[in-house]
């Protein structure tokens, strides 16, 4: 089949990238703040300076990771109907953003502190759009203890949607194992977790090149588990990584690789997934520029490389709005570096329902996400090129200089190859402007009012209740 | 280097389009209603019936693959503007060409156009950074039918010293047009080798080629003047409604094309051209909006990069029925993603209406919009130097590369900087940047100047083209 791809870099340079790679992980090597993944990794062939607390990684380990991490899985969802299967031939799935701290009030349009009911309501909005193909845990619940969070947003997610969730915050190793049980009870115990993960989890690596404790202690468990870990790199070029786009895919690849060794040398056949959010930073603020021109491709370069290593990945962006109000309010070329990540063969992407560098969030601003990914993910529709639809016997008999137009060919196959966008939708596409903000609040409140997702099972939710209470009694002694 | 392209095929898929190709050529073959070109071509090879459908063997279309040139240059009056194929990084980008009404730039009303009007085009298009060739924009309905063609060639270069690209519609015309422009570089043997102009010849889709525009080519071909072959194959209309059937009818056009071109002289200049796209179903005209238009084009990218052809694939214009842009970003994306796909040339500045009309002020937006958008189409080096692992190890885990001289250094080389001032122009579904780009218009068209031509070329010229009849030259 024929899809669009977006290419930046030749065979030439992806060799290079790969080499460059390997030699950083062998001799400047990965720091890792935690003694324990330092003895895993040392016991498994790494050179370790346990007082610098960097692990050299020899290439025989990256070469052993990449053979032993799965090339496809299924990401599990409530609904099997709406389970991931990555690598995808088409385009991209995509999901909502994650982990704002504050959300626009759906009423009042005022700024305030995010809670369990926004997320419950953004992942519910989020389950009846089609544009967004899973979840992520969306904001962060400000009004539990500091040291849960992540615990009550994963629970939350699970109750409001039947798609699949994926987690980002994990506090460190104990969380992690909560959250494990929490996963095992949608999927039904330990063991089919395992074999169904309920959930996966974005794991961030801290560029250049360092692993913090609870982080990566807690990524042992899940990949003991099977939970899929997407490994993010945040390779900022001029600030976490080298200026030059070379040396930030350099970065951002090696951390990658470093993350699958990890993960791989935890348990051989951990479900893995290749992930970055990397671009410039702005030169001005030190920000995240999501707006660069490079932002595109870099992701690029990063999908390309995933491809090589035959791993599914997650490196593009989806979220039009970097500002603190709903609507498009960047130019369109600004706009347009965000859709081309979506074309770089990135399996996955977050970012419906953003606002402000992920800070924050709306409601509105997710049916807007959603609504113009449902036109752009059209550019993405593969196509068969085949005897049949070469159609010489058709061009024969139309003859030349001829139309098409009445032959039986054109009615029998204009549905499949020719697409249409919606064109309802296209009032949702401008850009500097704010006019469909109004139209899509009533849409978001009309879905919180009228969607209806299936509740979990009474027993289970008790269940997820009593280990998240039962847990912080035990770490908060209440 | 690494450049961002898009890309829709994979090789089998080429590979395939190529075999199809070769078999339409083949089998079917195509209708060219020149008889001196269909005798042309069965003297060399090809199978000629008497209705004029000629079936090409693959030997004569790899013979023509070989004998053109894989690179060359397009010329300009300056030669600091010559354009040289096959790019590296973004395309290069023109005009778009022969619309028949304009947006005055004072009155703002719809009306015709003159020769006048077609300098005014050619002098601002002449002043624009975003502009890297000339179409001749509107039609000058000031002068004589007959040798409209002829004026708006010859006004474009006198006004614009980039490289000028237009279409003939007869030998007569195309002969013409070489002395025209001989007479500008010193002669036909300087005309050789800086071809100052192009055409674009178009067969007609699926599988014709006009008696006047074919026999023009054989004349450009000989001239060593570039041929553009744009195939219009229109997806359920003009070729199959399949992506499949589409591409193969446009390449297999292209290639017929070149072998026109190969066969009347061997190593003529030659680019391979699609403009091709589905209709619109509802009114059965070409939808410059299809999703499907960025895919065509890719894979028109890629089979001439596997033919080592040069190329001009899509189109660059964001002008919808009227000045600014009124079209919602789905709209636009198909175009920039056009000029994603690695093709060398892109038309379509200034035009409007599916270029019908255009306006001046349009020229001025399209221009500066895609000097934004080709900063997504640099070219980046990828060596121990830029890969930069000694920085990393001298930065160290975990810290901050913001103060090393490394970022310094590389900066502005690395990273594009979007014009901050024009921000406000990419608004989409707006005309709140009109106003602005009708001051730069005036301002350019008061103020911009054109080298003159020599006054005694420039007489001797327009003597040739008011003598110009074509009837009596035939």
């Amino acid at each position: 089949m024929a899809v669009a791809r977006l290419k930046f870099l030749d065979k030439g340079e992806e060799e290079l990238i790969d080499r460059m790679s390997i030699k950083c992980l062998e001799t400047i090597g990965v720091k890792i703040k935690s003694e324990n993944v330092l003895k895993m990794l040392d016991k498994a062939g790494a050179k370790v300076d346990y007082k610098a607390q960097v692990a050299k990684i020899p290439e025989s380990m990256v070469k052993e990771a990449l053979r032993s991490a799965p090339k496809e899985m299924t990401l599990h969802a409530r609904n099997s109907k709406n389970n991931l299967r990555i690598p995808v031939t088409s385009w991209p799935y995509t999901g909502t953003t994650g982990l704002g701290t504050y959300i626009l009030d759906l009423k009042t349009g005022k700024r305030r502190d995010s809670t369990v009911k926004d997320i419950a309501d953004c992942v519910k909005v989020a389950d009846a759009l089609d544009g967004a193909s899973y979840v992520q845990t969306s904001l962060t619940a400000t009004e539990v203890p500091q040291l849960t969070h992540g615990l009550h947003e994963l629970w939350t997610a699970f109750q409001n949607t039947t798609k699949h969730v994926q987690g980002i915050e994990i506090y460190d190793a104990e969380d992690a194992k909560k959250q494990i049980e929490l996963g095992s009870l949608i999927a039904g115990g330990r063991e089919e977790l395992k074999k169904k993960p309920s959930f996966t989890v974005i794991h961030c690596s801290i560029a250049p090149l360092m692993f913090e404790h609870d982080a990566v202690e807690a990524m042992v468990e899940f990949a003991k588990a099977g939970v899929a870990i997407t490994t993010m790199t945040m390779s900022l070029s001029g600030g976490t990584a080298p200026v030059t786009i070379a040396g930030t895919l350099v970065n951002a690849n090696s951390e990658n690789l470093a993350s699958y060794v990890i993960g791989q040398t935890a348990s051989k056949g951990a479900r893995t997934i290749y992930c970055s959010s990397s671009a410039p930073i702005n030169m001005a603020t030190g920000m995240i520029n999501y707006e660069s021109a490079n932002l595109p491709l870099i992701a690029t370069g990063l999908a390309q490389m995933a491809k090589r290593y035959g791993l599914p990945c997650m490196v593009g962006d989806w979220g039009l709005n970097d500002s603190e109000k709903p609507g498009l309010p960047h130019t369109f070329s600004e706009t347009m570096g965000i859709a081309l990540t979506t074309m770089t063969g990135t399996d996955m992407q977050g970012g419906i329902g953003t606002l402000d560098n992920a800070k924050g969030m709306a409601l509105e601003q997710i049916v807007i996400d959603s609504y113009v990914w449902e036109n752009v993910r059209m550019h993405m529709t593969p196509f068969e090129i085949s005897e049949a639809t070469c159609a010489l016997d058709v061009l024969k008999q139309v003859g030349h200089g001829n139309t098409f137009l009445s032959n039986i060919h054109t009615a029998r196959n204009f549905k499949k190859e020719i697409i249409v966008r919606d064109k309802n939708k296209g009032r949702f596409e401008a850009t500097l402007s704010s006019s469909m903000v109004a139209e899509a609040r009533e849409i978001a409140a009309k879905l919180l009012k009228e969607h209806h997702v299936e509740p979990l099972d009474k027993s289970v939710l008790q269940q997820g209740n009593d280990i998240i209470r039962n847990y912080e009694k035990q770490i908060l002694g209440k | 280097m690494a450049t961002a392209r898009l890309r829709f095929l994979e090789s089998e898929e080429e590979e395939y389009v190529h075999e199809q190709s070769v078999r339409v050529l083949g089998d079917i073959g195509v209708l060219i209603r020149s008889q001196r070109v269909a005798k042309m071509l069965a003297d060399h090879g090809a199978n000629a019936d008497k209705k004029g459908v000629v079936k090409i063997p693959e030997s004569l279309v790899e013979e023509a693959l070989r004998k053109a040139p894989k690179e060359f240059k397009l010329c300009a009056r300056d030669p600091k503007k010559d354009l040289s194929i096959p790019v590296s990084s973004a395309p290069f980008i023109a005009t778009d060409g022969l619309t028949v009404y304009m947006y005055d730039l004072e009155t703002g009303k719809k009306r015709t156009t003159t020769k006048k009007d077609l300098a005014d085009f050619a002098r601002l298009s002449d002043a624009l950074g975003g502009v890297d060739f000339f179409w001749p924009v509107v039609t000058a309905y000031d002068v004589p039918t007959v040798s409209h063609n002829v004026y708006e060639m010859w006004t474009s270069l006198m006004n614009c010293t980039k490289h000028v690209q237009h279409d003939s519609i007869t030998a007569d015309e195309a002969r013409i047009e070489v002395e025209l422009a001989s007479l500008l570089v010193g002669g036909e043997k300087e005309l050789k080798k800086r071809p100052i102009f192009s055409v674009v010849s178009c067969p007609i889709a699926p599988l014709s080629f006009e008696k006047g525009a074919v026999e023009a080519q054989v004349e450009f071909a000989k001239a060593g003047i570039p041929v553009v072959s744009m195939s219009m194959s229109l997806s359920g209309l003009s070729a199959p409604v399949t992506m499949a059937g589409t591409i193969i009818n446009a390449n297999a056009e292209n290639l017929a094309s070149l072998v026109i071109s190969q066969v009347a002289s061997p190593g003529a200049p030659h680019i391979y051209s699609f403009e091709s796209m589905p209709i619109d179903m509802l009114t059965g005209y070409m939808n410059n909006s299809a999703p499907e238009l960025p895919l065509i084009s890719a894979a028109g990218a890629q089979m001439a990069k596997r033919y080592g052809r040069p190329s001009m694939i899509g189109g660059w214009g964001v002008g919808g029925d009227t000045p600014g842009i009124a079209s919602s970003l789905l709209d636009c994306l198909p175009y920039i993603l056009t000029t994603l796909t690695g093709t060398d040339l892109v038309p379509g500045i200034g035009a409007l209406e599916c270029a019908k009309g255009a306006a001046l002020e349009q020229v001025v937006i399209d221009s500066y919009l895609w000097e934004d958008v080709r900063g997504f189409i640099r070219s980046f080096k990828f060596d121990d130097e830029t890969a930069a692992l000694d920085v990393t190890r001298q930065v160290g885990q975990g810290n901050s590369f913001l103060t090393h001289p490394h970022t310094a250094v590389n900066l502005r080389k690395e990273l594009f900087f979007f014009n901050k001032k024009r921000q406000g122009w990419w608004a989409t579904l707006s005309d709140g940047m009109v106003p602005e780009a009708r001051e730069i218009a005036r301002r350019l068209l008061a103020e911009h100047e054109v080298p003159q031509v020599d006054k005694s070329i420039a007489r001797q010229g327009e003597e040739m083209i008011k003598n110009f009849n074509p009837d009596q030259a035939s």
